[in-house]
């Protein structure tokens, strides 16, 4: 819709004369690209610039291989976070990494695709429901059921991790509670497997069908042919994939946060509690003043974090882009082992059941998730709460639909025409391989894994002093967040468009302008779709960027109505519920909040599987 | 390989320990084991480590700022609703929150007595209990309060406002003032600062307010206590919310007006034995993570 808009507005506004309009059109696009090359260097600027006086007052050296942090005594060290980060990180991604590997294998080549129940009697209605069972895509459902994971906000896996593997682990702790490094490493991993998942069944798909059917021409079990053939010459988008998990796991804040028991401390033990670096700045940043040596300090952590994310950024493009291994032996680069096996060897018959195994985990931990969700919420789902008038004695969520309603629409119209328009750019116009636009895409991939409540305190200092805290403060701050994915994911969508499609137009005697507009967009729009629907998820489950904006407080739906005032969205409404706890908002209507997310997420996640339908139907 | 290795050792000795521990469990001889603390910069946070004084007379606050760590039994929870989810979840768990916070979770905490004296709103008054705490809003200065701000504040030192203060907290108004709905143009109130003055102003000051004055939106935002004196520096809100004495870092930059007084109340789960604890004993739980029995009067 956006696009078409654009478009509309470019044939109004421009002169008639094509020269002049593509020009035109050539430099708006570049003014686009522009203003994110400014927001990315924008963003990473400032924390430097906010971080530097900690290197300067404590010290380089005692800053990174500090091994205490206490505002109170006025230490700042941070390698305990350093490490404890990188252990946490490398445990969830052996266990998630390898479940979420196995399960996109189990999803590619042993999913049935459909039920094949049977039912001999007489009754119609029985007959009529079994038959309605068999049409269900279950390979479908299963993938959009991982997606789904992907959509739920962070802080219901904090409190789901409380709920079941913090209080699981109890008994083993000496202290009875549980939380800690082994704790955290588990949520994370649960957070990341939809992302790994997702992405190796994109790869494992991507692979040839001729590789596998050689395999199996040569005599190879179908167990043999997959583990043998097929994944090798998937290694190296899985192990994007992993990268890219890891950078889920590096970033991630508010779940880590309920579950590590936050002292720093070295990870020398399974329930030692620790803090890691994103979780530091959560903790210790409500309350630092500006110009303190903490405020720097927290920012300078930010920008270690920001290092690290640029370095497993950076090892995403080490990562060779054809598979270059000696007939197959090393495989399961995501559980780190190496598994070499006898030509006729068991081995792929066995992994044939561990992917199996682990796919039915994955089934039973999201069955658990949801089912906590809805069985803890839907008792609590009631007509007054959901829609009723808000008071501050009687919240209900009418004022934060509308917040988040607002905050997508303001977001959107920035953001896509920005982001689009920087994508064409880079893909169109841009020298193909140049230099800078290869590191211009690196701080782009680096700012989306930036920690949001960075964006918080950037958005609170630039969007807050200019048009106080408000609706519109947040929604800047979101374009600021959703602005990378989007290039990204256009990007992505305008290289696929084959450069044939766009010869041809120009054989057609088409201008580049017109290419673009009746050829390259409408083919790339499935992919730019999906990519704002993304967007769209990830806007609704911000919490920590919008708490610092656009407020976390209640309010009544009058006030809503005008994106000049503060408004909590649904997120941070949730979060609002479990942070402080009071007669009027508490647990009942935390999880009521979730269900409500969990619908939204579902929907949105409908809306991309419709859309990936449509494509396919095409081709 | 060999990392997990260790770790499986580890795990296998940690296991171990649990068990024989939880042997010891069975007799109900245990206690408090587990201490929950706050981020170190709560206000909250700040104002239970100055206020428990061990009886050589040093308090937390002192002991921490001579670079002394928390003890290994403590950890660190981000909100007041974390610490309640934590020491509901833990029989051997204690934690501290604001007094107002504690009757809307007595389904799953209780407050305990402190060196023998119960929370109460009575017993804050009369000085008994010693945990308290002010609340105060803040803001650069008197002259450029806005009338509405002006006005927001005669309300709660007034006969209605002092009434509802004081029914979970200790009003502070000195004298109080009669009070007239607000007649000027503004619109909008904007607070932001301290989770925990939040409740006070949610449930009592705000809904009264805007009863008689309907056409005034009051934003009330909790991003936390520093946040609340930043925004006032930086003229983001009419006025910051925060719940300890104004920081040093902004004396000179700010004043601060107190509007009423809290108690911290020290909890544990609502079925623990524990019906008592002194400041020695919390002193020591927090910084050299001595136990307290369940038996202890």
């Amino acid at each position: 819709m956006q696009t078409e808009n654009v478009v509309k507005q470019k044939k109004r506004g421009a002169p008639n004369a094509g020269k002049v309009r593509n020009t035109m059109a050539k430099y708006l696009f570049f003014v686009c690209a522009a203003m994110s090359v400014i927001a990315v260097f924008g963003i990473i600027g400032y924390i430097l610039y906010a971080g530097i006086p900690a290197f300067r007052d404590i010290g380089f050296f005692k800053f990174i291989f500090g091994t205490n942090w206490s505002h109170d005594a006025g230490v700042y060290g941070i390698l305990p976070m350093i490490v404890s980060t990188i252990v946490v990180t490398l445990g969830a991604i052996l266990v998630g990494g390898t479940v979420g590997v196995f399960t996109a294998i189990f999803l590619v080549f042993w999913c049935p695709d459909k039920f094949h129940l049977r039912y001999n009697g007489n009754n119609k209605f029985l007959q009529k429901t079994v038959a309605c069972i068999n049409k269900i895509n279950l390979r479908a459902v299963f993938d959009q059921v991982i997606k789904l994971l992907a959509g739920i906000p962070s802080v219901i896996f904090g409190y789901f991790g409380i709920a079941f593997i913090v209080s699981a682990f109890a008994g083993a702790d000496v202290y009875g509670i549980g939380k800690g490094a082994l704790s955290s490493a588990l949520v994370l991993a649960i957070m990341i497997i939809p992302t790994v998942t997702s992405l190796s069944k994109n790869a494992l798909e991507a692979v040839p069908q001729q590789y596998y059917e050689g395999a199996l021409a040569m005599g190879n079990t179908k167990a043999q042919a997959v583990f043998r053939v097929v994944f090798p010459a998937a290694r190296s988008g899985v192990i994007s994939a992993l990268i890219l998990g890891i950078g889920r796991a590096v970033g991630e804040t508010m779940a880590v946060n309920m579950v590590s028991g936050g002292r720093v401390y070295f990870p020398d033990g399974l329930f030692t509690p620790i803090r890691t670096l994103t979780t530091n700045i959560a903790l210790e940043f409500a309350d630092a003043s500006r110009g303190s040596t903490l405020f720097a300090a927290l920012f300078a952590t930010g920008f270690v974090l920001l290092v690290i994310v640029l370095i497993i950024n950076l090892s995403v493009n080490l990562v060779p882009k054809e598979f270059k291994g000696k007939r197959g032996n090393k495989v399961l680069h995501g559980a780190r082992e190496e598994v070499v096996y006898e030509k006729k060897g068991l081995i792929p018959e066995i992994l044939k059941y561990v992917a199996m195994v682990f796919a039915a985990l994955i089934v039973v931990i999201l069955a658990a998730l949801i089912l906590f969700i809805l069985i803890q919420g839907i008792p609590n789902l009631k007509w007054d709460f959901l829609f009723g008038e808000s008071s501050h004695q009687h919240p209900s969520l009418m004022p934060s639909f509308i917040a988040t309603l607002y905050t997508i629409l303001i977001t959107l119209a920035i953001a896509l025409p920005v982001g689009i328009g920087a994508a064409i750019y880079l893909v169109e116009y841009a020298k193909p391989g140049s230099k800078v636009v290869k590191v211009l895409r690196t701080f782009v991939d680096t700012l989306s894994g930036v920690p949001s409540i960075v964006f918080g305190l950037f958005g609170n200092l630039l969007f807050v002093s200019l048009f106080g805290y408000s609706v519109w403060a947040g929604s800047f701050t979101m374009v600021l967040v959703v602005l990378p994915t989007i290039i990204r994911s256009t990007e992505e969508a305008l290289i696929a468009v084959p450069v044939s499609l766009r010869e041809a137009s120009y054989g057609l005697g088409a201008s580049k302008i017109r290419t673009i507009f009746k050829i390259v967009l409408p083919s790339a729009f499935p992919g730019i779709a999906t990519a704002t629907i993304l967007a769209i998820g990830r806007i609704i489950g911000e919490s920590a960027a919008l708490i610092y904006t656009s407020g976390m407080l209640i309010t009544t739906a009058g006030a809503a109505a005008n994106p000049g005032n503060m408004a909590p969205t649904l997120t941070v409404f949730l979060y609002m519920c479990w942070a402080e706890p009071t007669n009027y908002l508490g647990y009942d209507q935390a999880y009521a909040t979730a269900v409500v997310l969990l619908i939204i997420a579902a929907l949105l996640n409908l809306c991309v599987y419709l859309i990936e339908r449509r494509v396919k139907k095409k081709r | 390989m060999k990392k997990k290795f260790l770790a499986l050792g580890m795990a296998a000795a940690m296991s171990v320990t649990a068990v024989g521990l939880m042997a010891g469990c069975g007799n109900g001889s245990d206690g408090i084991t587990v201490a929950f603390t706050r981020p170190s910069t709560s206000g909250t946070y700040g104002a239970f480590n100055e206020l428990v004084v061990n009886s050589e007379g040093k308090s937390i606050d002192e002991a921490r700022e001579e670079g002394l760590e928390f003890a290994r039994n403590v950890q660190t929870s981000q909100e007041t609703g974390n610490v309640i989810a934590d020491v509901s979840a833990a029989p051997n768990g204690l934690g501290y929150i604001s007094l107002g916070s504690v009757a809307a979770n007595t389904d799953k905490i209780k407050a305990v007595k402190v060196n023998g004296v119960e929370a109460t709103v009575a017993n804050i008054e009369s000085g008994d209990y010693k945990l308290s705490r002010p609340f105060n809003f803040v803001y650069p200065s008197e002259e450029g309060l806005s009338d509405l701000a002006k006005n927001f504040i005669s309300f709660i030192e007034s006969a209605e406002g002092q009434e509802l203060v004081n029914e979970d907290y200790i009003g502070q108004a000195d004298p109080v003032v009669d009070y007239t709905p607000y007649a000027g143009t503004e619109k909008t109130l904007t607070l932001t600062g301290s989770t925990s003055v939040q409740p006070l102003l949610n449930e009592f000051i705000i809904p009264a307010f805007k009863e008689l004055n309907p056409g005034i939106t009051v934003n009330c935002s909790g991003t936390g206590s520093g946040q609340g004196e930043t925004d006032a520096v930086d003229g983001k809100n009419d006025m910051g919310m925060i719940s300890r004495a104004l920081g040093s870092d902004y004396e000179g930059r700010l004043v601060s007006h107190t509007i009423a007084l809290d108690g911290i109340a020290v909890i544990v789960q609502k079925d623990v034995k524990l019906s008592n604890v002194t400041f020695d004993q919390l002193y020591d739980l927090y910084m050299n993570g001595t136990a307290i029995p369940f038996d202890a009067e």
